[in-house]
């Protein structure tokens, strides 16, 4: 198979996926659209070194959203009060939005990282633990506790009387 | 709120997708010009491909309408030489029976659909020479008027009586007309030509 072929056949399976990893860590578009980019431009590079795809994107994807909020520090976790006055600039995109998914994305913005990380591949992407565990480069065991604990946190922050968007 | 509900708002975060036009702006992007190159290139052959099939039909069946036409036509041509041969060959008798064996060799090669597609022209020349073939005939010896009696003679008769049948005809017109189709249905289609031809000078 050509590069070419090869990276259309990968990029077509994987963007999508890619793509809302970013979002969902940033809560930004156009960050995830850069972040996305730069994911599949390291991707094109380096393709014929690459054995595993899907660990590969998702590794560099992780390392780019992490240099993210360490050259912005504005961008750092956001205190959930400033999350919510941020979001209120824009009411009426926040009307046509369902509250639901807002809060739920909200609510992993809220988490640390590395729980971020698993909820979004295993829940939201389905990737299995055996292969998050090496993207992430973790025994799986040990994933499923952070699985656990990533689960429990969520759970506390939606339940918070205080968090809504 | 229950892991359960928990995990199934997790699931529709994948509703979240990039802008489809961004997808493919970046993909082009990425591999450069090439890949529109590629894509045109691929839908640049297709196009050529199907334009020369469909170029190659349409004049293959032409040509070979065209040819099977002029195939009809020839033999039409050659039928009606071979009349007028006939007819001009009175004063030998030897040569008019070649004639005869000639007419009866070309008529042969006449086909149901070659009458059909033989122009109203041509055929009204064609029941003409035969007439006058006929009474040439008749003149030398009455038996080789069955010569020229062959399946392209009773087609052409079957083919004008369907396109007299179209048209108004007098009383006495209408008396030769069923003649013919009598004397057609007896297999006689040199005579029902006769009647036929007849019906141009009676009224």
């Amino acid at each position: 198979m050509s590069k070419k072929k090869k990276f259309s056949k990968i990029f077509d399976k994987f963007f999508e996926k890619i793509y809302r990893f970013c979002y969902l860590k940033t809560d930004s578009q156009e960050t995830a659209k850069d972040l996305a980019q730069e994911v599949f431009l390291k991707y094109w590079e380096k393709i014929e070194e690459v054995e595993n795809p899907q660990s590969f994107l998702y590794k560099v994807a992780r390392d780019l959203v992490y240099d993210f909020y360490r050259k912005s520090k504005s961008r750092q976790i956001l205190p959930l009060e400033e999350a919510l006055i941020s979001d209120c600039q824009n009411l009426e995109e926040k009307i046509i939005r369902d509250l639901e998914f807002e809060r739920i994305k909200k609510a992993i913005l809220l988490l640390k990282p590395e729980y971020q990380d698993v909820l979004i591949m295993h829940y939201v992407e389905g990737i299995s633990l055996k292969e998050i565990a090496k993207i992430l480069g973790k025994k799986e065991g040990t994933l499923r506790v952070l699985l656990f604990r990533a689960l429990k946190a969520l759970k506390e922050k939606l339940s918070q009387k205080n968090f809504s968007v | 709120m229950e892991e359960r509900e928990i995990v199934k708002k997790l699931k529709s975060l994948k509703k979240i997708k990039p802008e489809k036009e961004f997808a493919f702006s970046l993909k082009k992007e990425i591999l450069g010009e090439n890949f529109f190159y590629h894509q045109e290139k691929i839908r640049f052959f297709y196009f050529l491909t199907f334009s020369f099939v469909l170029i190659f039909s349409f004049f293959f069946l032409l040509n070979f309408e065209t040819k099977k036409f002029s195939k009809t036509e020839k033999n039409f041509e050659i039928l009606s030489q071979s009349l007028e041969e006939i007819k001009n060959a009175s004063s030998d008798q030897q040569k008019a029976k070649e004639k005869i064996l000639n007419f009866k060799k070309i008529s042969q090669s006449i086909t149901p659909e070659d009458v059909e597609k033989i122009s109203k022209d041509k055929l009204r020349d064609f029941v003409e020479k035969q007439m006058k073939a006929r009474k040439v005939l008749a003149s030398i010896n009455s038996k080789y008027l069955q010569e020229i009696q062959n399946p392209a003679s009773c087609l052409l008769v079957e083919k004008l009586i369907k396109e007299i049948e179209q048209n108004t005809l007098t009383e006495k017109q209408k008396l030769y007309f069923e003649g013919a189709k009598e004397m057609l249905k007896e297999g006689n289609c040199v005579d029902a030509l006769t009647n036929i031809w007849y019906l141009n000078y009676i009224r």
